[in-house]
């Protein structure tokens, strides 16, 4: 097991070079001054002889290599840089942001749970009826809907006493209040239940005409019992999969979801940092993504191990 | 709980393991433990509510679509940035929020010499530096002395300081001093604490406007806050500065100690991050927003006939153009192609009809009309003169046309004009093609040669013609390239006059220049529109923008 982590790790620091590499070069590529960027509205303003001095603070007219030297250094040295245009190390951008983008990614994906397990053992349990029916209908729809159009719709009928109830603030963070979390978390978690609760369907239906559940049944356990432990444990397997190729998703979708939601995460950070070419910006929260992204794919690698100990790592 | 035939090991899919299914409990069990510690994790890290419910209740609420990039006075400035600053701290001189002319703030008068060079100003007593944690001063007075190191701060060459020093680059010495050959700024003296003595190099009426964002900064608090002096603003004015959450809100309160006596009136003022206009409406209909800014396109005339009484407007200082590329292409020594455009386009039909009258059609000059100068003859929609004028180009009925690309910028691409202008222009012969591209793209390349034809658009600070002119008609300076040395000389001569007459009479002949070269089309002439609650009192519009208008004066009364 630690040899297989090991050789796991050993294996990122390639992987993570790659990508390190392919941000930067595509952030080099990108058309736009960040000269523009930094000096704002006063850009129009300012005379020559500013624009050079700030260019050259900034390192913009050194040559590629020298700049990809300077990034990748900065980086083995776990420093993101500063920010062109928020007067802000990246670190301190990505630390204020990152808890709440995880705390947005945690509602969604609660949400998701809460909806898409129950759902799937309902529509198992009443396969090909009209609750089943209805319900996978419902599924499909969650999947086909974009984030930003259930965004409005949320908004539109959950927040507003002009079209229907106000139950909900209309958007913010509200200094990390419940009540803020949930339209956002709704709107982020329903894509994934839609799928969870069609995996969790079919999974189950698998499970069901299995050797042990005949023989589960046979000892006279109740329904619940049935379903709950023998049914569900065993089907659930397939479900953490899908969960754990969702992080990603669920990293893409909140973005979006921040942006609806004037949410202060990272995802919108981002998106702000290429609209202004903010390049350290870009590159430092695309490398702590990357690490992210790499290190939660192999704490998944290792769960399967937890939850199916035939999965063995040798 | 669990009857005894429930622990066989034949319940789980472990069937041959009689350790596993224990193991199985207790895998779960970390793992929901696991999850559980991250998200507590999460919620810890994400900081205590910050606003609580009792302090919102009695804040202005002020939309802001974009997160202020720092609040620093000497770094550049956008209108996020400023909208903040402005509140904390004050120039000597300040806009007039109901002229657009220029009056006291920090200085109380001041003398200007026959020859147009040497300014004193005598500066308003019992001035303090705002009280904060984290800053200690000697004296929190404001003394001349406290004018010359923020002024020098404001020159500095020091791009990590300052990005600002034209505001100040009138003065004498200041370009010296910028470039690093002085050590001091000739033109700055202290004749005593409160007296403060500016020698300019030439004569230049633009310079009390300057002074308006060139304000003074306790050097203490530069000093003492270090790293956090960016984020943390400390000057004189009507607000103290007290929290900002990023991407989220930004919370000003009452300074006691202002300067202006009865004033602020406004306990609390917080600035709420909202980029999307529709999110701000929806925020403004449940009373969580005090004032509503960006108008979404398109329901300008449906907000109006729902909140009649909310709805404000005044001409605004901005003005929107398609501009021509002097140097190179089609357009190049081409004054009848030129012209013929402007007659081809019908900007009555694009701003009161497409636009539901978000903006007034420019039937004059390059000039916003609540400016001095502005009033000249436009070109009116004429498609058969326009068709004249093509075939006087060169090009009759089109024939011989170079393809022509029209850019326009992302932001713009929700307005539904540019198709209409599209189609005005192939109705009199000429084809166009439309590209937009996201701002930052946009902005640095239209002033590429490749660039032909663009639209493109101009804030004035306040209503003079050399906001206009010595940014876009100077030196080829703006995106079109536009020179003409004649009309250079003649900015040059405007800026050093002093008596206002004489000179606006001089921009009204170099205005009758530049329509005569026809460098642009004028389009549009901005509307300051937005929506007010009916409980807010004194919200007097400028008509430099929303952000302008003086918070210390604004009141609730429900």
């Amino acid at each position: 097991m630690t040899r297989y982590v090991l050789r796991r790790l050993l294996l990122a620091i390639p992987t993570l070079w790659g990508v390190f590499t392919i941000i930067f070069v595509l952030s080099y590529l990108m058309p736009g001054d960040p000269v523009r960027a930094v000096l704002g509205e006063s850009y129009r303003r300012a005379d020559p002889a500013t624009i050079q001095r700030v260019r050259d603070r900034l390192g913009l007219d050194d040559p590629w290599y020298v700049q990809y030297g300077r990034f990748l250094g900065r980086v083995a040295q776990g420093d993101l840089g500063t920010s062109y245009v928020l007067d802000q190390p990246v670190r301190d951008v990505v630390g204020y942001r990152f808890p709440r983008t995880v705390q947005l990614m945690a509602g969604g994906m609660l949400a998701a749970l809460l909806i898409g397990i129950p759902a799937g053992i309902l529509a198992a349990e009443r396969q090909y009826t009209w609750v089943d029916h209805t319900l996978m209908f419902l599924a499909l729809v969650g999947v086909a809907m974009p984030v930003f159009w259930q965004g409005i719709l949320a908004k539109m009928f959950l927040t507003q006493d002009k079209y229907g109830i106000a139950l909900f603030p209309v958007a913010g963070y509200g200094g990390g209040e419940f009540i803020y979390m949930v339209l956002p978390s709704l709107v982020l978690g329903t894509h994934l239940s839609a799928t969870i609760a069609r995996i969790t369907r079919s999974s189950m239906l698998d499970v069901k005409p299995q050797q042990y559940m005949v023989t589960a049944a046979a000892k006279g356990l109740s329904r619940w019992r049935l379903v709950m432990r023998h049914q569900l444990k065993n089907a659930l397997v397939p479900v953490v999969t899908v969960i754990g190729l969702d992080v990603g998703y669920l990293m893409g979708g909140s973005v979006v979801t921040e942006t609806v939601f004037n949410w202060p995460g990272l995802g919108r950070a981002v998106v702000t940092a290429i609209m202004r070419r903010d390049t350290p910006v870009i590159l430092g929260t695309l490398v702590f993504g990357a690490f992210i992204f790499v290190t939660v794919n192999l704490v998944i690698d290792l769960t399967y191990a937890f939850l199916n100990p035939r999965i063995r790592y040798e | 709980m669990a009857r005894p035939v429930d622990r066989s090991p034949m319940s789980g899919p472990e069937i041959t393991h009689s350790r596993t299914r224990r193991s199985t409990a207790r895998r779960v069990l970390f793992l929901a433990v696991w999850m559980a510690a991250l998200g507590l994790l999460a919620f810890s890290l994400a900081g205590p509510p910050a606003l609580s419910r009792v302090e919102a209740a009695t804040a202005f609420r002020y939309p802001i679509a974009t997160d202020p990039e720092h609040l620093d006075p000497f770094r550049s400035t956008t209108v996020a940035t400023r909208t903040i600053l402005i509140n904390v701290y004050e120039g000597l001189t300040t806009f007039d929020p109901l002229t657009g002319g220029i009056k006291p703030e920090l200085a109380e008068s001041w003398d200007i010499s026959p020859d147009g060079l040497t300014y004193t100003f005598h500066l308003r007593k019992g001035v303090q530096f705002q009280q904060v944690p984290g800053v200690t001063y000697e004296d929190p007075n404001v003394t001349a002395e406290d004018w010359i190191w923020s002024f020098k701060m404001f020159l500095s060459g020091d791009t990590s300081v300052s990005e600002h020093p034209e505001y100040l680059e009138a003065v004498k010495g200041a370009k010296a001093f910028t470039e690093g050959e002085a050590g001091d700024v000739e033109g700055l003296r202290a004749l005593d604490d409160h007296t403060l003595q500016i020698t300019l190099e030439a004569p230049n009426h633009r310079f009390l406007f300057d002074l308006v964002n060139a304000y003074v900064v306790p050097r203490e608090a530069y000093e003492q806050l270090g790293s956090r002096f960016s984020s943390t603003p400390v000057g004189t004015g009507p607000f103290l500065f007290r929290e900002w959450r990023r991407d989220d809100h930004i919370t000003l309160v009452k300074n006691p100690n202002y300067w202006e006596s009865g004033l602020p009136k406004l306990d609390t003022l917080t600035y709420v991050n909202v980029p999307d206009a529709n999110t701000q409406l929806f925020q403004y209909r449940q009373d969580e927003l005090d004032v509503l800014l960006d108008l979404p396109t398109g329901q300008v005339a449906a907000l109006r006939s729902e909140f009649p009484d909310q709805y404000h407007e005044i001409p605004g200082l901005n003005v929107r153009y398609m501009g021509f590329k002097w140097t190179t292409g089609p357009f190049k020594d081409n004054r009848a192609l030129r012209l013929a455009f402007n007659y081809a386009i019908d900007k009555d039909t694009l701003w009161n009809v497409l636009m539901e009258g978000a903006r007034f059609p420019a039937t004059q000059g390059v000039l916003p009309p609540a400016m001095p100068a502005a009033d000249v003859d436009g070109y009116p929609y004429d498609p058969e003169k326009a068709k004249e004028l093509l075939a006087e180009a060169g090009y009759p009925g089109g024939k011989g046309l170079p393809p022509i690309t029209y850019y326009y910028f992302a932001s713009s691409a929700s307005e539904p004009y540019h198709a209409a202008i599209q189609s005005m222009l192939a109705k009199v012969g000429i084809p166009i093609e439309l590209r937009s591209e996201d701002n930052t793209t946009y902005w640095s390349h239209i002033g590429e040669d490749d660039v032909h034809l663009f639209l493109s658009g101009w804030s004035a600070d306040f209503p003079d013609p050399s906001e206009v002119f010595n940014f876009l008609f100077y030196k080829g300076r703006d995106d079109t390239k536009y020179d003409n040395p004649e009309v250079d000389a003649m900015i040059d001569q405007a800026t050093a006059m002093t008596d206002d007459q004489a000179r606006n009479a001089l921009y009204q002949k170099i205005h009758e220049q530049i329509m005569e070269d026809v460098p642009w089309v004028p389009l549009a002439y901005s509307k300051v529109m937005l929506l007010v609650k009916p409980y807010v009192k004194d919200f007097h519009l400028s008509a430099a923008g929303a952000y302008r208008v003086p918070m210390k004066y604004v009141s609730i009364e429900r």
